[in-house]
């Protein structure tokens, strides 16, 4: 069953993976389209190692770019972006790295157990995943995300909905309706994410982070030495461990909700707890919160897949991908072939895992170059880097000036915000459309 | 330095511009709808179908961005677009989904939809689906939903008809036991669709929906799609697809060719 393809498709995985990590707006699902080709070729057990070992050393490296320069590189290190730099810039940098890569390694552990608990269960979960208990989780998380933002609570309310307003710009073929496009074809696909993160969240963050902190740019590094001492000091954040890992690991395997959004959760979640505790202290960051974001994104990545295997339903667009390819090869997605490459894949799944808490620690140290530069000019840097990739990401489907555009209109929004917390500005913006649809829904249903 | 500063310059700036990699005899296809639903597999089958004539994937968010692309590229690409995008929208504007004659190539393929439940579940019955107060998931969609809408109004008003963004959550919803019955055009595994919407019974179905309650509104209604297209020239994709084995070997057999015996203008008229 193994064989030098395994191993192949293994360390391709992995370079596919640190792109997808490090580089923002690229995502899993463009490194997916990219080695498709390759992908429809190998056998059907290592079409699923590739997903993996991809995946899981893809949240390592996302989240180190998101501390390290406040850049997510998808919605779902959003939180990490907020957190995670403002340690870095407030002296922390090693040790939010440190603490957030090994928190995720065990959160993977974590999720990986709880599945092989949960197999005689996991029939009776999906019976409750139904639109009512959606409803409850993505309403809670709303009301939470608005309710501890550091901004008055009209002010996140309106962000809130202002996120709301820019995600439904567009022609909806769901409604059979255009949404403020004043009749432009440049906004009849809708407002892209890359443009509407970059101008409403890293750009506010960078300018309020370049007001306060460090001005010039710090990092120590990480050691092996480092690491050895977070893993011993990591049992202080057991408790968030065991919450982020509980939250990501069911967020990952319930249809319509993701890891993505289950790391949203878990960071809400913590984050309320820590202000309960008078622990949680505004603009100086927060290691807590970053472990649980970074945590349930990786608890998460394992999970995901139990639909597939389990249930022939894959719940990521990059799942599906998956799905399509085994289906088009003849390879029926059952519940025997599922027990049949479950070892195989957590053994993969937790090799990955590890090698991207050490690689990860590689690479950021490569980022000692930048020391002892003006902060401003790395900001400077990370935004033109951001104009850069917005181009070229638009310019795949020939929209390149058109994504630009549209950042060039949302900029001056963005610069007025920079005071502000816009987290619920992004996660009405990226949630919107789950949000109205599961509200529908239920509507329906009671009434 | 200065000499690998401006290598770095001169990839990225190839990496930038996707035209420089034009490659004259290769078709590109768009997909605009998510992977590994009808959509892609509809535009899978065209991939295949070329063979070396197919060119690149190209990925857009949604059927407005896939026509802005039609629009600009100078390559020869090819599209499967549905049927609906050229109903006009609500306020009466002309569809973002429109495409212009000139785009217009064939007919691609149709289905009609199908009411479906889980085979294991014994109270999806047709006398429950007429009676009872069941709930039908359908999927959320501007010209469709209201059509479902009126059907079941018309089958059975004590029914519930609850809208779906994507088939994957209807399909995790009749699971989860949210939803007794679905409208769909393809059946899963381990679902049965004993009613089909359409003026003969085909595949599993035991009866049409005109058998079911002769008055109902769209009581014969496909899902379908057509070929759109912008630089072709000297390929019949349409041809090229339904004479290969990716087409003859398709999942999707209750996907089938229409309107192929009208002209192209009598396929454009029908369309419009």
């Amino acid at each position: 069953m193994f064989g030098l393809e395994t191993v192949i498709v293994f360390l391709a995985a992995i370079v596919c993976g640190t792109i997808s990590g490090i580089m923002p707006g690229v995502g899993g699902m463009a490194v997916m389209l990219m080695a498709y080709p390759f992908l429809i070729e190998i056998q059907p057990h290592n079409i699923l190692i590739f997903y993996v070992a991809m995946v899981s050393i893809d949240q390592f490296f996302g989240g180190i770019t998101a501390i390290v320069f406040g850049v997510p590189g998808s919605s779902s290190a959003v939180p990490s972006a907020m957190e995670g730099h403002t340690l870095f810039k407030n002296g922390k940098s090693s040790e939010a790295i440190m603490f957030s890569a090994i928190g995720s390694w065990f959160t993977s552990l974590f999720g990986v157990l709880l599945i092989i608990a949960m197999i005689p269960l996991l029939f009776m979960v999906y019976k409750v995943w139904n639109s009512t208990v959606q409803m409850a989780i993505f309403g809670f998380t709303s009301i939470a995300i608005i309710w501890i933002s550091k901004n008055k609570l009209l002010v996140s309310v309106g962000l809130f909905i202002f996120g709301n307003l820019l995600g439904k710009v567009g022609y909806d073929t769901y409604t059979n309706d255009s949404f403020m496009t004043f009749d432009t074809p440049l906004l009849y696909p809708g407002l892209p994410v890359m443009p509407v993160v970059t101008t409403m969240f890293v750009i506010p963050l960078l300018i309020g982070s370049l007001r306060k902190g460090a001005t010039v740019f710090e990092f120590p590094g990480v050691t092996l030495e480092g690491y050895i001492e977070s893993f011993r000091k990591i049992k202080k954040y057991l408790s968030t461990l065991v919450r982020a890992g509980l939250l990501g690991s069911i967020g990952g395997f319930v249809p319509g909700m993701s890891y993505g959004m289950s790391s949203i959760l878990a960071y809400t979640v913590e984050k309320w707890i820590q202000i309960r505790k008078g622990s949680y202290r505004q603009g100086k960051g927060d290691m807590p919160s970053l472990i649980a974001s970074e945590g349930a994104n990786n608890a998460g990545t394992f999970t995901q897949l139990v639909p597939l295997l389990f249930l022939g339903i894959p719940i990521t667009v990059s799942e599906a991908l998956i799905y399509n390819i085994l289906d088009t090869r003849g390879y029926p997605v059952t519940i025997e072939w599922f027990q049949s490459t479950f070892i195989m894949i957590i053994v993969f799944f937790l090799i990955s895992a590890t090698i991207g808490l050490f690689a990860a620690g590689r690479y950021v140290n490569l980022m000692r170059v930048l020391n002892n530069l003006k902060i401003k000019w790395v900001y400077l840097g990370v935004v033109l880097f951001l104009f850069g990739a917005i181009y070229y990401v638009g310019n795949q489907t020939l929209a390149g000036f058109e994504h630009l555009t549209i950042t060039a209109m949302l900029l001056p929004i963005g610069l007025l915000l920079y005071r502000m917390d816009t987290m619920p500005l992004i996660y009405g913006f990226i949630l919107h459309d789950k949000l109205f649809e599961i509200a529908i829904r239920v509507w329906i249903m009671y009434t | 330095m200065k000499k690998t500063l401006l290598t770095i310059i001169a990839t990225l700036f190839l990496a930038l511009s996707p035209s420089i990699s034009f490659a004259a005899d290769k078709i590109d296809v768009i997909q605009y709808s998510r992977a590994g639903g009808l959509h892609d597999r509809m535009i899978t089958y065209v991939a295949d179908a070329l063979g070396d004539q197919f060119g690149e994937r190209i990925v857009v968010d949604n059927c407005a961005a896939a026509i802005q692309y039609l629009k600009k590229t100078r390559k020869p690409t090819v599209a499967a677009m549905a049927f609906e995008s050229m109903a006009k929208q609500n306020d009466g504007s002309k569809n973002a989904c429109a495409i212009d004659k000139k785009y217009f190539m064939e007919m691609y393929a149709a289905s009609p939809w199908s009411v479906c439940h889980r085979s294991d579940n014994a109270a999806a019955t047709i006398d429950a689906l007429r009676k009872s107060d069941v709930r039908v998931g359908v999927w959320q969609n501007g010209f469709y939903g209201p059509r479902f809408i009126k059907f079941m109004e018309a089958i059975n008003p004590n029914a519930k008809v609850i809208p779906y963004k994507k088939a994957k959550m209807y399909r995790a919803a009749l699971v989860a036991g949210e939803i007794t019955f679905s409208i769909s055009t393809v059946a899963k595994d381990g679902e049965s669709c004993p009613v089909v919407l359409n003026d003969t019974v085909v595949g599993d179905a035991e009866m049409t929906a005109a058998d079911l309650e002769p008055k109902a509104p769209y009581s014969v209604l496909g899902y379908s799609y057509f070929f759109a297209g912008a630089n072709i020239k000297g390929a019949d994709v349409p041809a090229i697809v339904f004479s290969s084995d990716a087409w003859k070997n398709r999942r999707d057999q209750r996907y089938d060719v229409f309107m192929t015996d009208l002209s192209r203008n009598k396929q454009w008229k029908a369309l419009k």
